[in-house]
């Protein structure tokens, strides 16, 4: 690993300077899973690193009262694990934080480095795009909020400048009888990295079992998590029948757009969302009923 | 370029010259000439480094040393109390929970991390927590059953030590770190969400 200087700002001001002067020769470190394992491998090799752990503004962690989630970016997957708040009102964003890494990774890695490594396979990514969060972004020209679902551009890209920092991730409060769960489809039960992963949300009209609104997201099967519109817009105002959710699966396989690769076929990811889909939506059902 | 840190490792304060890119695992084993976690993938994946980071498992692999200054530092020389062996460790032990013994430093590390949390875990709750720890000659079951041996004879602070003696936590904080009351929902098996 080559050497380089760190810093350790104690401001968001600090930081960006920082960032400012040093661009493309300096890499940000959250809690060190993926960029000490990219300098290690030497995939970069940054003069400069930029250790933001000690920045208030990206360390919040806040529920408002109506149940919305600030997730500041260095906030630990540990953390959206054990939340028994989070248990209570995002079951799905607890489930796919408990499947990343192991207990030490997730005791160090974070929300924002997640979602800045941009992995396709990457856990949180598709249930927070499922829970319509958005994210803060901090630059020298001030701040922007930018939808989740825009964030990420490519393998391995987002909309971050080299002079931006991603301050938090906010998922809006939980609207009336709602639902959510994530499943992760891997070979080993743990330390594994997803061939499929979906998160379904199931939002239902008050009283009578209709589906007000409905998202299911995918993940490892795109560049990016992508929704599966078809699926979604036919679940809306439905009763959420077995031949409706076995529809749903059909029609969010047709929406995936898999690589085959070391891990499984394209045939056998687009398989396994048909599968997924219809378990997250009948696990997510079962949760908004039960409110 | 150097930069001189003081790593509070085990209870002693280390001041140590450290390069940026000096890992955790480096300071420990290079500088504090405490070899006892061990370089296995050096990708965060294996946990033959694990040492405890204000009370948290981590593989210090993956830990830039510069970023933990400060912070309560456990590595498996420190449980014990001089010749008394932590309870973890005696059950190890007893229960023949090693072969070549590279993993069990990190096992053990972890181990007690996840009795402070939840003191009476399951066969599925100690393979859940011990998910990043890898045993290459593939003993798990007595790793488990060592565990589970141990799980009755940590004492209420989670520190390890039956009481009468003098607690470790007196000398090394971090054993003491606030235990979360049974954790419920922290290392419950995934099969049961």
């Amino acid at each position: 690993m080559r050497d380089f200087e760190y810093h350790a700002p104690a401001t968001l001001q600090e930081a960006l300077d920082l960032l400012s002067t040093h661009r493309d020769t300096a890499r940000v470190l959250a809690g060190g899973t993926d960029l000490m394992l990219m300098l290690t491998e030497r995939v970069v090799a940054p003069e400069h690193v930029i250790d933001i752990k000690g920045v208030p503004e990206v360390s919040r962690y806040e529920w408002s009262g109506d149940g919305a989630l600030t997730i500041g970016a260095t906030t630990l997957f540990r953390q959206l694990e054990t939340d028994p708040q989070v248990i209570d009102r995002f079951p799905g964003l607890s489930e796919a934080a408990s499947e990343v890494g192991s207990w030490q990774i997730r005791n160090m890695g974070t929300v924002g480095g997640n979602l800045c490594t941009a992995s396709p396979s990457a856990e949180i990514g598709p249930i927070l795009l499922a829970l319509d969060a958005e994210v803060e972004i901090a630059g020298p020209k001030g701040r922007r909020t930018v939808p989740i679902g825009q964030f990420h551009t490519g393998v391995r890209r987002t909309v971050l400048e080299p002079d931006e920092l991603l301050l938090e991730v906010r998922i809006p409060a939980p609207k009336g009888r709602n639902g959510s769960n994530y499943i992760k489809l891997k070979e080993r039960q743990k330390m594994d990295i997803a061939f499929v992963g979906v998160a379904s949300v199931v939002e239902l009209e008050p009283g009578d079992g209709v589906v007000k609104q409905a998202r299911i997201v995918l993940g490892a099967v795109a560049v990016t998590p992508i929704h599966a519109e078809q699926a979604e817009a036919k679940l809306r105002g439905q009763r959420l029948t077995d031949e409706l959710v076995v529809e749903a699966g059909r029609l969010a396989a047709e929406a995936a757009k898999p690589i085959s690769d070391i891990r499984a076929s394209a045939d056998y990811r687009r398989s396994m969302v048909d599968v997924l889909t219809q378990r997250t939506l009948r696990q997510a059902l079962a949760v908004a009923q039960s409110r | 370029m150097n930069k001189l840190i003081d790593l509070l490792v085990n209870g002693q304060t280390y001041p140590v010259a450290v390069e940026g890119r000096t890992r955790l695992l480096d300071a420990l084993r290079d500088k504090c000439q405490l070899t006892g976690a061990k370089e296995g993938c050096s990708t965060g994946d294996c946990g033959a480094c694990t040492v405890l980071v204000d009370g948290q498992p981590v593989t210090s692999c993956l830990v830039v040393a510069a970023s933990v200054a400060g912070k309560q530092i456990t590595t498996i020389e420190g449980v014990a109390q001089g010749n008394q062996l932590h309870p973890v460790q005696e059950a190890f032990m007893e229960c023949g929970a090693l072969q070549c013994g590279i993993c069990t430093p990190g096992m053990i590390m972890t181990s007690i991390a996840l009795l402070r949390e939840k003191p009476n875990p399951t066969r599925d709750e100690v393979r859940f927590g011990l998910q990043g720890n890898l045993c290459r000659c593939t003993g798990y079951g007595k790793i488990v059953d060592a565990v589970q041996a141990a799980a009755g004879r940590m004492d209420a602070s989670g520190s390890g030590h039956a009481s009468g003696t003098q607690d470790v936590t007196d000398t090394n904080p971090a054993l003491a770190g606030p235990r979360q009351a049974d954790a419920t929902g922290g290392l419950a098996p995934g099969a049961t969400r």
